[in-house]
């Protein structure tokens, strides 16, 4: 069965639905890596498209404000050689959970993690992951860290 | 559907309540095989159970599904008990095959309950009752009522909001006591599979419930900086950064009315739930038991709270969306005030651009009679040419006469258009 991720799928549940039930039962590992591949054709293209040159965190950080432009709750900092996102508003994937009833963690660790580590490795393909705090484990916020290392995403 | 029950005293039972897996082919039964494989048994497709012999021991272990729960209820007892024997009950020899069901479940179980049953052979009184089960179990008893001929107890346990066990403890008071064991293990596991249901539509929401202080927070804080945007003069507020507040509060909007809208249905599912539960436990008709709370009081009681931050949650994304209706007024006003301005504006530029078409007309006008005036003038020197000799004279003289023509004939012809 070949993968395909529709490129809309953080704005629409219904696609998020569907793409659930066909493939929930493919190994994360597979999916996680199409996933990633998504996030780096978008994060090419942007870096193009807005000129951000460099391969270090402040590129990072630009890539990823230009993403999430129109999330006000979403807060980018960098900090000693690491980028934090901070998202604590209502989540797109949370909502779309909820409303179609699927499974959070399942969605977030195939989909949307890897899909920014992508997105950051398009500026640096050795930028690290680290999901240090995570919503859909009970935590009030999810904290992704973007640090220079050996391109893994790391999901402690 | 009516439960048969079997011949024996079931002196101690497990209830497994958890989700049916709709990727799952065999489902329930699957379980059951998988049980027979390992101890042996009889299975019986119809009734969806497995009986397992083991010399005078047996084991019981029912499947049952609805609406999306499966529930495994492992009852196990001896043919052969001295139901008034106290160390019969205590024997341990039956925990494998409970044991095995809860390893051939794969989910992990969304509620299981533990019931021990015992024949009231030495128990006379109702504190002994409750010194009896405390003993025996090592909890304390947090609810009880007596149920028929039965005296039934419910367990302390663990007291986190994601209730997953609990334990009761039943005495049998009547000569058909097997009868009676039975009849309370199938209401039991009745129960457990709408509490089941309860705890997983409250433990899959939970991550949302808790992550709601945070996110309230920071959507307020959003909120509020929006609003300090909308203090601005507003001629210091562009049109482009009002398109950006709108697109970003569209997209918030719609987010929150999506998350109470849905939390609304599972609101609804859960009250449903809570009615099933009601009914069944009023079915019961359960009496007092010295000053203990009743059990169908105590386990309503910890249902309705369980799914009360449903509720909370509703309400506070709703306060949310109503100051989401607060700022996307100041929007529209600003946008109408803007509106106005530049109709106004561009209803004065028009009137300058009349006033001078106007005098631009009147301008053409006179031209026009000008021109005219020296037509005539032209076509009379032509004519006194050839009539006379003076006629630079005649020409000079008719000039008077061609303006007053020219300014007539304008005339007539402005009246006729």
């Amino acid at each position: 069965m070949s993968l395909t991720i529709p490129g809309d799928w953080f704005v629409n549940p219904r696609v998020l639905g569907e793409f659930y039930s066909k493939y929930r039962n493919l190994e994360v590992k597979e999916i996680r890596k199409v996933s990633y591949e998504q996030g780096l054709a978008l994060g090419m293209s942007l870096k193009e498209q807005l000129g951000i040159r460099g391969e270090d965190t402040a590129a990072i950080a630009e890539l990823l404000r230009n993403v999430l432009k129109d999330e006000p709750t979403a807060s980018i900092t960098t900090e000693k050689g690491k980028v934090l996102l901070r998202n604590s508003g209502f989540c797109p994937l949370m909502t779309a959970c909820l409303s179609m009833n699927l499974p959070w963690t399942w969605l977030c660790s195939a989909l949307g993690w890897p899909f920014f580590h992508g997105l950051a490795s398009s500026v640096n393909p050795k930028v690290d992951l680290i999901m240090a705090m995570r919503r859909e484990k009970g935590a009030p916020h999810c904290d992704h860290v973007f640090q220079i290392g050996e391109g893994r995403l790391i999901i402690p | 559907m009516v439960e048969v029950a079997p011949g024996w005293f079931p002196f101690r039972a497990s209830i497994l309540v958890y989700a049916v897996d709709t990727g799952e082919s065999s489902g329930n039964r699957g379980v059951l095989r998988q049980l027979q494989d390992r101890f042996g048994g009889v299975y019986s497709e119809e009734l969806g159970s497995l009986e397992i012999k083991d010399g005078l021991r047996r084991c019981i272990v029912k499947a049952l599904s609805d609406a999306g729960t499966n529930r495994l209820l492992v009852a196990v007892g001896s043919s052969g008990m001295d139901l008034g024997n106290p160390s019969t009950y205590a024997s341990t020899d039956y925990d494998m095959w409970i044991r095995g069901a809860r390893e051939a479940v794969s989910n992990s179980p969304d509620y299981t309950v533990s019931l021990t049953l015992k024949y009231n052979g030495g128990i006379d009184d109702e504190d002994s009752f409750l010194n009896h089960v405390t003993r025996e179990s090592g909890h304390r008893v947090r609810s009880a009522g007596k149920v028929g001929s039965c005296l039934l107890a419910a367990l302390e346990g663990n007291e986190s909001p994601l209730i997953s066990e609990r334990e009761f403890s039943c005495i049998v008071a009547d000569s058909s006591s097997s009868r009676l064991a039975w009849e309370m293990c199938f209401e039991v596991c009745a129960l457990a599979g709408i509490r089941g249901s309860i705890n997983r539509l409250y433990s899959e929401r939970r991550p949302m419930l808790s992550q709601m202080d945070a996110s309230e927070d920071s959507t307020q804080v959003w909120i509020n900086e929006l609003l300090a945007r909308m203090r601005k003069p507003i001629d210091e507020i562009r049109s482009s950064d009002l398109e950006e507040a709108l697109k970003e509060i569209t997209i918030q909007f719609s987010r929150l009315s999506t998350l109470t809208n849905s939390m609304r249905r599972d609101q609804v599912k859960a009250k449903a739930l809570i009615r099933d539960f009601r009914r069944r436990l009023s079915g019961w008709n359960e009496k007092p038991f010295k000053a203990l709370p009743t059990i169908t009081a105590a386990e309503l009681a910890e249902a309705e709270d369980q799914v009360a931050p449903f509720g909370d949650f509703i309400d506070r994304t709703e306060a949310l969306t109503a100051q989401f209706d607060t700022v996307l007024d100041s929007v529209r006003t600003y946008l109408g005030i803007q509106q106005q301005k530049l109709s106004i504006s561009e209803q004065s530029s028009s009137r300058e651009q009349l006033v001078q078409l106007v005098s631009l007309q009147e301008t053409l006008h006179k031209l026009e009679v000008l021109v005219v005036a020296f037509y005539m003038t032209e076509m009379a020197r032509i004519f006194f040419e050839t009539v006379s000799g003076s006629a630079a004279l005649l020409t000079a003289l008719f000039i008077p006469v061609a303006l007053v023509a020219s300014v007539f004939l304008s005339r007539l012809l402005s009246r006729k258009r």
